[in-house]
């Protein structure tokens, strides 16, 4: 177990953390290739996208053949992306590279095909914290890169630190034989010898499944929204530039305990209930936010609230839909809750920015979060977390 | 493993991450990270 734990969360911590600190590639790579703003910004928007899309194949893939293949795979796409990146010279190249590669290896090298292992190695009862403990070193990733990458671009230029980072991104087939599995299901595992189409159908038929979902398309759209629009929301109401950048590292610094916290909170309490809680906080952060006077002080408190808030729905939902659906396809049906993950991201930053040009602010989109956190709340809420009920037939098959 | 040691592992673990989020933390603060993403930030908007 403790293999699995530390190579999936090395694993974990590159990848999270080498693609955070990519808005600092933002005006060194326009400026020299003579790019607008547009062009970066479609590049990564693209990415997260094929993040999302890719993530149930990659889970597929790793569910089915072992993570260390989907990793390897990943590790190479990744720093393939990295180097193209670097000696991208049209918009197009950049998009293939920086967007739709880079995003293609990380849904094979992040949370989703992590967790799938680590629920195939660690007892139900340990489950939710192990995976706290991977969560934590994604955000710690995502915490320490962005420094790493600023000191690399000041030190080396932009080219030359896409360079390092593809080399450091291929340290990530070494981690991945940490967590090599047997192909073939081991007797006696208790796993279900169901199939891809079986183990889909299953998922959404389960209320519980479609209400998870519906819960972490809130989380992408919120943690987005606000990680891209705050500093301009900061701008607009005047505070000073640094104002944006501590936010950014209180953000980051609570993340890491939010999440390890969440994943030990999910040993101890109904996940359901952990969900509710976050998302109803986050409602009511922003709230207090949004309607009390800003201040660097004001910042600072609402900064550490959503860091401690940010990536802690992660544990408790992947850990819930072990405990529902058990391990054998983890991977995949993580994969495909990111997808909803990864849509509610993609609609935070792009609706923010739309109805920001159309009404001249954020409050709308402030608002809207608040109420999506108030639904999110509510949808987990009746999400029942007991292993699902199969026919006798299976059990009695997995069992042989 | 006697209680003992694994207790004074599991403290040497958390004083390592704590220390390695304090490092970093103050590495957000030096006046030239600030400075840098700073007005990196501020040029997207």
């Amino acid at each position: 177990m403790t293999q699995v734990l530390l190579c999936g969360a090395a694993i974990v911590t590159l990848s999270m953390g080498i693609r955070h600190g990519f808005g600092l590639w933002l005006q060194p790579v326009t400026t020299e290739r003579g790019w607008t703003r547009e062009t970066f910004a479609f590049a990564l928007a693209v990415q997260n996208l094929a993040w999302g899309l890719a993530g149930p194949f990659a889970g597929m893939l790793a569910d089915r053949f072992g993570a260390f293949r989907v990793l390897v795979a990943g590790a190479l796409l990744y720093a393939l992306g990295l180097v193209l990146m670097a000696l991208s010279t049209s918009g197009l190249a950049f998009t293939g590279s920086a967007g739709l590669l880079i995003g293609m290896a990380q849904s094979g090298t992040t949370y989703a095909v992590i967790y799938g292992v680590i629920g195939r190695h660690v007892a139900p009862e340990k489950r939710s914290w192990a995976m706290g403990v991977a969560a934590a070193a994604g955000s710690f990733g995502q915490f320490l890169m962005v420094p790493v990458e600023n000191g690399l671009i000041a030190g080396l230029g932009w080219q030359s630190a896409l360079f390092v980072l593809g080399a450091v991104a291929l340290a990530i087939v070494p981690l991945s034989f940490g967590l090599r599995e047997p192909r073939a299901l081991p007797a006696g595992s208790g796993m279900p010898q169901q199939s891809v189409g079986a183990a889909l159908k299953e998922a959404f038929g389960s209320r519980s499944f479609r209400l998870l979902t519906a819960g972490y398309f809130v989380c992408g759209f919120q943690v987005v929204f606000i990680g891209v629009h705050l500093p301009s929301y900061l701008k607009d109401h005047g505070l000073a530039p640094q104002v944006a950048t501590t936010a950014l590292a209180l953000i980051g610094l609570f993340n890491v305990i939010g999440t390890y916290a969440a994943g030990v909170l999910g040993q101890r309490l109904a996940k359901r209930h952990i969900l509710s809680a976050i998302y109803a906080l986050r409602a009511v952060a922003i709230t207090a936010f949004v309607t009390l006077p800003l201040s660097p002080l004001s910042v600072y408190v609402f900064s550490a609230v959503m860091g401690v808030l940010w990536l802690s729905t992660v544990p408790p939902t992947n850990a819930v839909i072990a405990q529902i659906f058990g391990v054998r396809f983890l991977s995949m049906l993580g994969g495909f809750v990111f997808l909803s993950h990864q849509l509610g991201s993609f609609l935070g930053v792009w609706l923010g920015g739309k109805l920001y040009d159309a009404t001249g602010s954020y409050d709308v989109v402030w608002w809207i979060a608040v109420a999506l956190g108030m639904f999110a709340a509510l949808v987990n809420q009746p999400v029942r977390e007991h292993p699902i009920a199969r026919p006798a037939v299976a059990s009695a098959s997995s069992a042989a | 493993m006697p209680p003992r040691i694994a207790r004074f592992k599991r403290l040497l673990a958390w004083a390592a991450a704590v220390l390695a989020l304090v490092l970093v933390f103050a590495a957000y603060l030096r006046p030239a990270m600030v400075f840098s993403v700073a007005s990196q930030l501020w040029n997207c908007f």
